[in-house]
């Protein structure tokens, strides 16, 4: 059959959906960056929380290199769990109306839970 | 010709229930599972934020819910589910590049996760009950 794409459509060989490869892309990325974020802060917690309670705790938040590698852990950890949450969806529930309910849910609260971990760490960090 | 009507028994793919377990496919089913059991990983890791966040007394809420012995439990469950994720999802990170990929190397590193996932969960609570280190 003679193919109705157009030589521009052909040549950037996305199909009609226009994506594809950024879900699976993006969850190995982020797997790769949450290897030494989790790992860092493990440890972090360790030597500061564990050891030292609320004080400690405190004392690390506040260095701004913990600081940012907690953001980051939490923004890298939502976006594999919302990435891998989808796929788990899409292969259990078949109900179309609570397959994209169920998405919407996880992604308004991995949203929510990005949004409020990051101002606890900028209150931390402050000190206000 | 047939009708769409036909009552015809189409062939079906194993069920898992009468499917045999392997190690393979055990490992498979617990990186999915240890996956969603990071995601409550994370709402705790945002427990802990805002309690820490919202001051002393709010945090030593926090501390005495995981010193209990279901808080304790949860989080041994949560280090060992950490590590094994963590182990495979390297072991993951190598199929993806194109490395052990046949069945034998397979079955190797799916042992290799599997004592690594014990080790390293034994040396942190050994560290956490200060045993060790």
């Amino acid at each position: 059959m003679k193919s109705v794409r157009t030589p521009l459509g052909k040549a950037r060989g996305l199909g009609s959906a226009k994506s594809g490869t950024e879900h699976w892309f993006m969850q190995r990325m982020t797997a790769l960056a949450l290897i030494p974020l989790a790992l860092y802060a493990l440890m972090g917690f360790f030597n500061n929380a564990m050891s030292g309670g609320y004080s400690g705790a405190m004392y690390w938040l506040q260095s701004p290199v913990s600081a940012t590698f907690s953001i980051l852990l939490l923004l890298a950890g939502l976006h594999h769990g919302v990435a891998g949450l989808q796929v788990v969806i899409e292969d259990y529930v078949h109900c179309e109306a609570t397959k994209i309910g169920s998405l919407f849910l996880i992604k308004f609260i991995a949203a929510s839970m990005a949004i409020i971990g990051t101002l606890s760490v900028a209150k931390i960090f402050f000190g206000v | 010709m047939s009708s769409p009507t036909d009552a015809k028994v189409r062939p079906l793919s194993p069920h898992l229930q009468i499917y045999k377990p392997q190690l393979t496919s055990i490992l498979s089913i617990m990186h999915r599972i240890t996956g969603v059991g990071m995601v409550l990983g994370l709402v705790v890791f945002v427990w802990w934020l805002v309690a820490l966040a919202s001051g002393p007394e709010s945090y030593a809420n926090f501390v005495s819910c995981a010193q209990s012995t279901v808080g304790q439990l949860f989080l041994f469950g949560l280090t060992l589910g950490f590590f094994y994720h963590l182990s495979n999802g390297v072991r993951h990170l190598f199929w993806d590049a194109g490395f052990g990929l046949e069945l034998k190397e397979t079955y190797k590193t799916g042992r290799i996760v599997m004592a690594a996932t014990v080790i390293l969960t034994g040396i942190v609570w050994l560290k956490a009950y200060g045993v060790v280190l």
